[in-house]
């Protein structure tokens, strides 16, 4: 009897199954999906150094200035600006009307509050201190008017007022590191917080009392798609609008189906760091010499499939600062094998350069799992060995080879992405002052190139800062702490349908409010 | 019984406190920095130190591991270091997931593989138990990336007929018809590998039981052979499968990394990679300890489940 009851109840299953599985026709939801491999950390703007959380933060928060895709500054919480004769006050005058998306005034003691959380040694952690260091005190003149007031001038701090305004009617007293802001914020920017599942996706939805222009879709959805290789399939079938390409063998593929449209922007300078207390590398003929050696165009046609622009400095050829008259290193191995002759390297009996008993052998170390490093730098391993020169190419998890290699100096060579910044200033990479405490792990020194990088802050004159960055980039090409290699292009593929996308360098949804289907 | 349960208790917590220690000596000594993930290239000595004082990373190593042993006997297994929130939390928020992966896997697989197992062990060297085998082996030995990519290009890049990835339809409707159509893949793909498990252990275990004298008996009887291998044979048989099962329970939890990786599937196995690129240390205590708890009560309910299948057993514990 209840035997006879199985086949049936397996049939009735399996018919409701397929009922149930059938996908139901919709109208289309005005709403944009953004497929990405990444995911945010926190969504606090005071406590994400990070650039994927900051990409998303940008779109919910707003802050005093924000960039364009020229890397321009434009107003946005505020309306105009001024600085004092000797560059070290600066003066905002807010927009009025501005709301919370918790709908609260917006009003200059969010402004003070934010900036003093930073600059307070007790709130940690935060965004990158050492950023606004010369920062002394924030004063509110009137609700609508705050002044900062710096230690010493410096250019680039407009530059860092990017950084989204927190509401302190929400934040005060709470501890920024467990505070349930970080993963429910309210900010004024053009998208207002939805919904948030770790590892599944980020929702966030239209603010209709936007100050600035009103956002046009309704939805933006991030979709978290750990698999790259999966995340092109999607694109190319259409389960997301928006999709980095990760691979750029697969642009052509996606682009053919005439569905998908591809935006480009230039990322940070691939290039390999030296490490110059290393005695090997302190002769400059043969930092030339390696540089000579390496055949760019080659790497640029073969491993990027032509998706990268070959690079001369840590500035992108966009920004106003870039100088592209400086010395360059075509591939030349005669010329690298003469420079290293010069220096006194020798071939030994086992084809390996000699100088002083001392064999020319070094590490050349990226970052596991990134494709595109992994090939360079076993391509330059060829090259340099080419002129004679022992090269041990190896790759390391990312995290401890940023802590225990970079961080810590302890390489020879490393190839590495230079980070986009919003300002050209390069003291953080270059500058003597920013060895101990900084990004200057090559202990790369020069005098010269300090106080030109000291006197273009001085002053807020464009021109004259132009000209500083200028030379600052030829003495860095002579020099060669670093052979930069390329700059990758990152491309997106957009569904063709979508339009008002001009990805920046640094942010891709900074004019999200502007995007809409056609 | 009950003292037998009792002792078993007391050993798990003991082995759960060497658990702990073993995790978070192996997770400290792994090189890299939980700052580091943060700040990237950009961290300077100052930002990495703040960071490591605000999650008490500065103090000697055996004194955070009594805080963080102190805190959990009292139910605090800290906090996230991404966002702040009780690992707990972040923790459970993953389980629905990786239950509902592998559970429904788990259940086709021990249905399937069990099935064709009585029937390869019916027809012992026919062709169909070599077909079988064959299938087993294959399924047992596809790589699960390549699987999962390949159903992928097949079912949504091809057919369309499912989705490539994630646990529902992010814009729009979802309702329990749409999580399945999302399940379907992920599930089969982790469910084909145990299948050829279950039906290789199961067909042994049977052939080795048919053997027996009494079964022999039982066919000069006149039993029907459905009869035999399915009321004499499959119950004397069960032992090795139940073993496999309990096996199974940790991998309910603990979630598919590879599997949940390629589907995008937010479970366990994603938590724990996610967790270990940031050098997320709570998080990944507490992972490995829930896991472990229910490693620990898999293992005790097959315990108990052998008693229950085979009565000799518990016979011999009370003499």
């Amino acid at each position: 009897m209840e035997r006879k009851l199985i086949a049936p109840t397996i049939l009735v299953l399996v018919v409701a199954l397929f009922t149930a599985c059938a996908p139901q026709a919709a109208p289309r939801p005005n709403a944009i999906v953004y497929g990405t491999t990444f995911q945010p950390n926190t969504l606090n703007p005071i406590t994400a150094p990070d650039i994927v959380s900051r990409s998303a933060i940008e779109m919910i928060f707003s802050g005093l200035v924000s960039a364009n895709e020229k890397s321009e500054l434009r107003p946005a919480l505020a309306e105009s600006w001024e600085s004092s004769s000797d560059g070290k006050q600066w003066t905002f005058k807010l927009r009025h009307g501005v709301k919370w998306h918790d709908g609260q005034d917006f009003t200059a003691d969010d402004v003070k509050f934010t900036y003093d959380t930073v600059i307070d040694p007790k709130s940690k952690p935060t965004v990158a201190k050492a950023d606004y260091a010369g920062l002394q005190k924030v004063e509110v003149v009137d609700p609508f008017t705050v002044r900062f007031y710096l230690s010493q001038p410096n250019a680039a701090f407009l530059s860092l007022l990017v950084l989204g305004i927190a509401p302190k009617h929400l934040l005060q007293s709470q501890d920024l590191a467990t505070t349930p802001f970080n993963r429910q914020p309210v900010g004024t920017g053009p998208f207002m917080f939805d919904s948030w599942v770790q590892g599944e996706s980020l929702t966030l939805k239209r603010n209709p009392d936007y100050f600035g222009e009103k956002p046009k879709v309704d939805m933006i959805v991030w979709k978290i798609v750990p698999d790259s290789n999966v995340l092109a399939l999607q694109a190319g079938n259409g389960e997301v609008d928006v999709a980095p390409v990760f691979n750029p063998k697969d642009a052509a593929a996606l682009q053919s189906s005439g569905k998908l449209a591809l935006h480009e922007t230039l990322e940070g300078n691939t290039q390999i760091s030296l490490q110059l207390k290393n005695p090997l590398f302190q002769d400059v003929r043969v930092r030339h010499a390696l540089a000579y050696a390496i055949d760019t165009r080659s790497l640029i046609d073969n491993i990027m499939a032509g998706a990268a622009v070959p690079a001369t400095s840590d500035l992108l050829p966009t920004s106003w600062a870039y100088n592209p008259d400086v010395p360059t290193y075509g591939y030349d191995p005669a010329k690298a094998r003469v420079l290293l002759a010069d220096a006194g390297w020798k071939p030994g009996t086992d084809g390996i350069l000699t100088k002083d008993g001392k064999r020319f052998s070094i590490s050349l170390m990226t970052d596991a799992g990134h494709k595109v490093r992994e090939q360079v730098i076993l391509a330059v391993r060829q090259y340099w060995a080419e002129i004679g020169i022992e090269v041990k190419a190896a790759t390391q998890e990312r995290n401890s080879f940023i802590f225990d290699k970079v961080l810590k100096g302890d390489f020879d060579a490393v190839l590495l992405q230079s980070s986009v910044q919003i300002d050209p200033d390069l003291s953080r990479r270059f500058h003597t002052n920013s060895i101990r405490n900084g990004q200057n792990f090559l202990n790369y020194s020069n005098p010269r190139l300090d106080a030109l990088l000291d006197q273009a802050l001085a002053t807020s004159d464009q021109q004259t800062r132009k000209q500083a960055y200028s030379e600052a980039q030829r003495i860095l090409a002579e020099d060669l702490p670093q052979i930069s290699l390329f700059y990758p292009k990152t491309q997106y593929a957009f569904n063709a349908q979508i339009q008002g996308i001009k990805p920046s360098p640094t942010n891709l949804f900074w004019n999200a409010e502007l995007w809409e289907w056609k | 019984m009950s003292r037998q349960i009792a002792s078993r208790a007391a050993q798990a917590a003991l082995l759960l406190i060497l658990v702990s220690l073993a995790t978070f000596s192996l997770v400290r000594l792994a090189p890299g920095d939980p700052g580091v993930f943060l700040y990237g290239t950009s961290a300077s000595a100052e930002d990495i130190t703040l960071f490591r004082a605000r999650w008490g990373l500065d103090a000697p190593i055996h004194i955070q591991y009594l805080r963080w042993v102190t805190n959990a006997a009292g139910g605090d297994m800290g906090r996230s270091y991404q966002d702040g929130r009780p690992v707990l939390a972040v923790v459970a928020e993953r389980i629905p997931a990786s239950l509902l992966l592998a559970g429904t896997a788990l259940l086709f697989a021990t249905a399937l593989g069990v099935g064709l197992g009585i029937f390869a062990a019916g027809h012992r060297f026919s062709g169909w138990d070599r077909a079988i085998t064959l299938l087993a082996t294959l399924c047992y030995s596809a790589p699960a990336f390549w699987l999962g990519i390949a159903l992928i290009l097949v079912f949504s890049v091809r057919l369309g007929w499912l989705p490539s990835g994630g646990i529902r339809t992010l814009v729009g409707t979802s309702d329990a018809g749409d999580l399945l159509r999302h399940l379907a893949l992920p599930a089969a793909v982790l469910a084909l590998r145990d299948v050829g498990r279950f039906a290789r252990i199961t067909r042994s275990s049977m052939l080795e039981v048919l053997a027996q004298d009494y079964l022999r008996t039982a066919a000069a009887k006149g039993l029907r052979s459905r009869t035999i291998a399915l009321r004499h044979t499959f119950p004397n048989a069960l032992l090795p499968v139940i073993t496999l099962l309990g096996m199974s329970i940790p991998g309910l939890l603990s979630g598919a990394v590879i599997i949940e990786t390629v589907f995008g599937w937010p479970g366990m196995g994603r938590l724990a990679i996610e967790s270990a690129i940031q050098r997320n240390y709570p998080v990944i205590m507490g992972e490995v300890l829930i896991v472990a708890t229910l490693a620990l009560i898999g293992s005790l309910l097959a315990d108990i489940a052998y008693a229950v299948a085979d009565p000799r057993l518990a016979r011999s514990e009370r003499e």
